[in-house]
């Protein structure tokens, strides 16, 4: 294929890993792609187009249509900036999928609470909770639902809201290259109004047009249609009808009550980890601190430990400089970061410290001990703390076990 | 529907002795016309490719990597219409597709886990590597090198990730693999050349 060293050696790695898939895979694949194809419904757009033919001559004779102004300089850049200061978002969406209107509602606070509620024929039928301290996803139809819980000291602390709509502005003027048209109407009930058309190419979706209508005042979104390119003509796949900004939302919004009959998987694996310090050390620019060590029954060790960007500071920070973890124990067994350095630049609480080849056996009753060393992968590379002789637990099956309750 | 699903199965044959654009049109229009041998035929030639760049994003979850196959060709089917032979192989189109759902996954995965899958995921499949082969050094290989292949995932950015996988598992271009993750040729050789030099530095610092 290539007489490039590292290709060979990444192709020979993926040949290691097992390039067969399983037996199932192709019958399943097969049952997909015709299901996919039978559920291709007949496409609406033609009566739809001539519904909104009409619509669009009744409008005109009543004056409702919109009087184009000329070019909105800018109105994008506005509409991001409207997100900061706002106290609450609330969205209503159509989402247009095989002939089925599904009603996705939405409220965003700041500090990075979210509410997903969805609805399908007056039913709902799952919702998504990012509260202060949690992810909630339920499912109506299983009546299951799964908590991710955060652990302490490492809940969202900024305006998530804001920060998920400058990520996706960004990303769209990334890709559109310029294809952003911004435009100002008035019309006789609407007043002025900023259009911004987005229209871009992806791989995976083909061409899609989004719109942004937005207080031309204010700059706060108005109304969000997406369209997708359906071989001849654009099709309407999603739309909002309602925006409401500066909502004061009602307590309990961004909390999760399971209803009666469901079963919830609570995912809260550091259990009382957290509470507890092992041992901590420090160098004159940074802290570290170790909550817990366990041990899985391959020999593995699992180390629960938080870092703290500066010796005094009392936050942990999990997206500064990584850090290298070395152990060995008592019996002269390594253990190995797997994560290697991009531990804290991918908020992981948890090391995974893999067990090197050994022939030294622990014995049951045989108390042993382990050393690590930590070190500042860059920049920092002189500065080394080293905690020594900590004990090391039995190894344990029952490991970071989620809790399961029914309602 | 017989005498049209001849005819396009009949081209198939020809296109795949004159080229592979031909091939992909008529397949293409197979899957269109919803006829069923084209199921078939797209998995057979595009299914085992996928299942390689899933695996190699998702190193130590076989059965992830395998869903990913069955929703991207899922997805490729249902927006078959918007497939144009004339600007890219369908195979590029179906890696593009592919990478999209690998970054949802990731993207679900970031944020629904605090607890990285590599530590809720045992070792698996044991069972299905061949009678005639050393089992234990069969397992510890793929242990090893799902390990080495996690790591990268992990360190390099993910676009960098991704153009080295599919540089090393198919015969695509720069031009080719830019189309699928949506960046330049030249962006593609400069992103190419990194990932590789990063590859080759992490390769070094393990021996």
């Amino acid at each position: 294929m290539s007489s490039d060293p590292t290709v060979e050696k990444i192709a020979g790695l993926l040949e290691a890993v097992g390039l067969e898939p399983s037996r199932d895979l192709r019958p399943r694949a097969i049952a997909a792609i015709i299901g996919a194809r039978a559920a291709q419904t007949r496409r609406h757009y033609r009566p739809v187009a001539i519904a909104l033919g009409a619509a669009a001559v009744a409008l005109c004779a009543l004056g409702f249509v919109p009087i184009p102004l000329g070019h909105a300089k800018g109105a994008l850049d506005r509409a991001i900036a409207a997100y900061d200061g706002c106290s609450g978002l609330y969205i209503r969406t159509h989402d247009l999928h095989e002939g089925r209107d599904r009603v996705r509602e939405t409220w965003y606070a700041a500090g990075g609470l979210e509410r997903n509620d969805y609805w399908e024929e007056g039913k709902l039928t799952g919702a998504y909770v990012a509260g202060t301290d949690f992810y909630a996803i339920y499912d109506a139809s299983r009546q299951e639902a799964q908590v991710d819980e955060l652990p302490p000291d490492t809940r969202q602390s900024s305006d998530f809201t804001r920060e998920e709509f400058l990520a996706l502005a960004q990303q769209y003027l990334e890709s559109t290259r310029g294809n952003v048209e911004e435009w100002r109407t008035r019309s006789l009930w609407g007043g002025e109004v900023d259009i911004i058309d987005i229209t871009l190419e992806t791989p995976s979706q083909g061409k899609v047009k989004e719109r942004y209508e937005t207080d031309a005042a204010t700059g706060q979104l108005l109304s969000l249609r997406h369209w997708e390119w359906d071989g001849g003509a654009w099709r309407l796949t999603s739309y909002t009808d309602e925006v409401a900004w500066d909502v004061d939302f009602p307590s309990g919004t961004f909390s999760f009550l399971p209803p009666k009959g469901t079963k919830v998987t609570y995912y809260r694996w550091w259990g009382d980890r957290f509470d507890r310090t092992v041992a901590a050390g420090q160098t004159a620019d940074w802290r570290i601190r170790i909550h817990a060590i366990d041990v899985k029954e391959n020999g593995d060790m699992l180390l629960t430990l938080s870092r703290y960007p500066s010796p005094g500071e009392q936050q942990p920070d999990w997206h500064t400089v990584a850090v290298k973890i070395d152990a060995v124990d008592n019996l002269g067994t390594g253990y190995h970061d797997i994560m290697g350095d991009g531990r804290f630049q991918n908020s992981s609480w948890v090391a995974i410290l893999e067990k090197s080849t050994s022939t030294a056996r622990r014995g049951i009753a045989q108390t042993a001990t382990v050393t690590f060393r930590f070190s500042a992968a860059e920049g920092e590379a002189t500065e080394i703390v080293t905690l020594s002789d900590l004990p090391l637990p039995p190894p344990r099956a029952d490991l970071f076990e989620p809790e399961v309750v029914q309602y | 529907m017989a005498t049209k699903a001849k005819v396009i199965q009949s081209e198939v044959s020809l296109a795949r002795s004159a080229g592979a654009d031909e091939s992909d049109s008529a397949l293409a229009r197979g899957l269109a016309a919803g006829l069923a041998w084209a199921a078939g035929e797209l998995y057979d030639r595009f299914g085992p490719k996928l299942f390689v760049f899933a695996l190699a994003c998702f190193p130590e979850d076989r059965q992830l990597a395998e869903d990913i196959v069955v929703q991207s060709l899922a997805h490729a089917t249902r927006h078959i219409g918007r497939y144009d032979p004339r600007r890219s192989a369908l195979i590029t189109w179906l890696y593009a597709i592919a990478r999209q759902q690998i970054r949802d996954e990731v993207r679900l995965q970031k944020r629904l886990k605090s607890v990285p899958l590599s530590v809720q995921t045992p070792i698996e499949d044991a069972a299905a590597i061949p009678d005639d082969q050393d089992l234990a050094s069969t397992v510890a290989a793929r242990v090893d090198a799902r390990r080495l292949l996690h790591r990268l995932a992990v360190e390099l950015p993910a676009t960098e990730f991704e153009i080295l996988v599919l540089n090393s598992i198919d015969m695509l271009s720069a031009k080719e693999i830019g189309r699928i993750v949506g960046r330049s040729e030249r962006a593609v050789h400069s992103l190419l050349h990194r990932a590789k030099r990063k590859a080759r530095e992490r390769s070094e610092r393990d021996e």
